[in-house]
């Protein structure tokens, strides 16, 4: 991701660097990291040769995922109102929304970690996202089964279930 | 890499913790707004740690999915221990439901922002709003349904409420009108079917969409210069029979300068043509952009208000309009009033690009007037035509579309295009 080379004539894209609590640097688009409330807050104020921010809650596997997240978001807004300008039909957003289901179709643990790192940088969409996982997995299963998917000792007393 | 290893043993320690228990309350609350209710309570089962959660839910929202909900919320409302944002019942609530009072008691102390309070059979309300639901004053959004609703004598106002909707309530119109004029911040504001309701005053400076739709006898806009969105509508008084009341375009709509968007539903338009319209009114609507009307084809006097709003919208953009088949008496052909309507005017139509013509039948009205709008609009694109259902014989559509073509097109570019659905 550092390294990547822009073929293109268009003037370098501005970016800031990222870095992961474990200590990994991550190189991206302005726009990209600007996808995260917390980043735009206080980015006017931040020198232009200092846009460096040490993320210490999140993991680079995790950072990673949140990257690849707002990359897309960001493109597909592009082309969405790209082919709404030229009037054209574009399923695009329904095109987004598909990848949304398949980006968030991780395991608990990930999931977590995405979740706590959406709530940490202030990415609406994607803490709404993996909410809506969470409340998914949760819907229509039996407190049992919730208490596997999730890891959930059972140290209640009583248990209703027991009972019946 | 070492990196790596440690990562995948980092991993490997977190398969079996329980880490979704420990995420913040305020996350917690969250994922709840994404279940029912009901699952969310389920939760306390899961552990102890559990048991408490749900019980800080902000949004409590009650669909008549199961039996004994009434007892349900009580117990919900005597359980939670934090701030209710949202309240919620949708038409499970008996009329004579004695709790109702109780749950706007403990709403109030508990700072409820938007309540919507649905009782089950609307049409012939008995239940009164208690006095205490006037001391709400963080509420921002209230919805009413099947209730009376009477303003206590020290009304004070709502000082937060933005939102407001009153469906089948009860309520005078001295209240109403009272109840509006001391909502400052009011911005929606939406009427349905409230009978008892005739004469809308309305004194709202921040109302910026407005939905009336109910039997009324007149409609004054004492202060609303940012109303954007109007969807005006009305429905005969039951025990129907010729009606009597008189609305004259200019005073129902007079109030409505900055309107962009508006909806007039059958029949209205036919209570507003009762008397014969001016050939544009007193105001020009000079931001409306789009316009929706249900259209009897066989009233002349339609078609004159039609047009009359027309000249008076400078700027409209997109006319929509379906066409509504009332079945009563034919009126005869008027050639007079076609051939004086179908000279060239200058001032109509300047800014349109787009028409749709929903219920199409091929009557001899209605090409008249698509005749004059394609004669007169100098900027159209598109002009859409739906035909009606059941559908015409191929004949009848052939025959229709046979005139058409010979229509003038004052738009080089103008497309008409047939479709059986939009």
């Amino acid at each position: 991701m550092k390294d990547s080379f822009n073929p293109s004539i268009e003037p370098p894209k501005k970016t800031v660097t990222l870095v992961s609590s474990d200590g990994y640097d991550f190189e991206v688009e302005e726009e990209v990291a600007l996808e995260s409330q917390v980043i735009k807050d206080g980015f006017e104020d931040k020198a232009v040769d200092d846009r460096e921010y040490l993320l210490f809650n999140v993991h680079s596997d995790t950072l990673e995922l949140i990257i690849k997240y707002c990359e897309k978001h960001v493109s597909s807004r592009k082309s969405i109102s790209a082919a709404a300008a030229s009037s054209s039909s574009s399923n695009g957003e329904e095109a987004l929304k598909e990848w949304d289901e398949h980006f968030i179709s991780v395991d608990t643990n990930t999931l977590y970690d995405i979740l706590m790192a959406a709530d940490y940088l202030n990415i609406k969409s994607l803490l709404d996202l993996a909410i809506q996982k969470v409340a998914d997995t949760i819907h229509g299963r039996s407190p049992e089964q919730i208490r596997k998917k999730f890891n959930i000792e059972n140290d209640s007393i009583i248990d209703p279930w027991a009972s019946e | 890499m070492a990196s790596d290893v440690v990562h995948i043993e980092k991993k490997a320690s977190f398969e079996s913790l329980d880490r979704i228990s420990t995420l913040p309350i305020e996350i917690i609350d969250e994922i709840f707004q994404f279940m029912p209710i009901r699952e969310a309570v389920k939760t306390s089962w899961l552990s102890r740690s559990w048991r408490y959660k749900w019980m800080s839910m902000p949004n409590l929202v009650f669909d008549p999915q199961f039996i004994d909900l009434v007892n349900f919320v009580n117990n919900i409302l005597r359980l939670h221990n934090g701030m209710i944002s949202k309240f919620e019942v949708n038409e499970f609530v008996e009329k004579e439901c004695p709790y109702v009072d109780e749950w706007i008691l403990v709403l109030q102390r508990k700072n409820v922002k938007h309540l919507v309070l649905k009782f089950n059979e609307y049409r012939s309300p008995v239940y009164d709003v208690p006095t205490c639901l006037f001391s709400c004053q963080t509420l921002c959004k209230l919805k009413l349904q099947g209730c009376i609703l009477n303003l206590p004598t020290q009304y004070k106002g709502f000082r937060n409420l933005t939102d407001l909707e009153l469906v089948f309530v009860t309520i005078t119109n001295q209240s109403f009108e009272n109840l509006v004029a001391k909502i400052p911040l009011l911005r929606r504001l939406s009427i349905w079917n409230c009978e008892s309701l005739t004469c809308f005053n309305i004194s709202a400076p921040n109302l910026k969409t407005v939905r009336l739709c109910g039997v009324f006898e007149s409609i004054n806009w004492r202060n609303t210069p940012n109303v954007g969105i109007a969807t005006l509508a009305t429905r005969r008084p039951s025990g129907s029979g010729p009606t009597t009341i008189v609305c004259k375009l200019d005073d129902v709509l007079g109030g409505l300068s900055g309107v962009r968007c508006m909806v007039i539903r059958h029949p209205f338009l036919e209570f507003l043509s009762m008397d014969t319209a001016p050939k544009r009114l007193a105001i020009d609507f000079d931001l409306l952009r789009y316009l929706k009307l249900f259209v009897n084809f066989q009233d002349m006097k339609q078609i004159v208000a039609v047009l009359c709003l027309c000249r008076s919208s400078p700027r409209l953009e997109v006319l929509d309009i379906t066409v509504v088949w009332s079945g009563q008496s034919l009126l005869l052909y008027e050639k007079t009033f076609w051939e004086a309507l179908l000279q060239k005017e200058k001032k109509i139509f300047g800014r349109l690009e787009y028409v749709v013509l929903v219920g199409f039948m091929g009557g001899q009205r209605e090409l008249q007037f698509i005749q004059f709008v394609l004669q007169n609009s100098s900027m159209l694109k598109t002009f859409k035509i739906q035909w009606t259902k059941p559908a015409l014989s191929q004949d009848e559509k052939l025959h229709a579309v046979e005139k058409m073509m010979q229509f003038e097109r004052s738009s080089a570019k103008a497309k008409v295009i047939f479709s059986n659905r939009i």
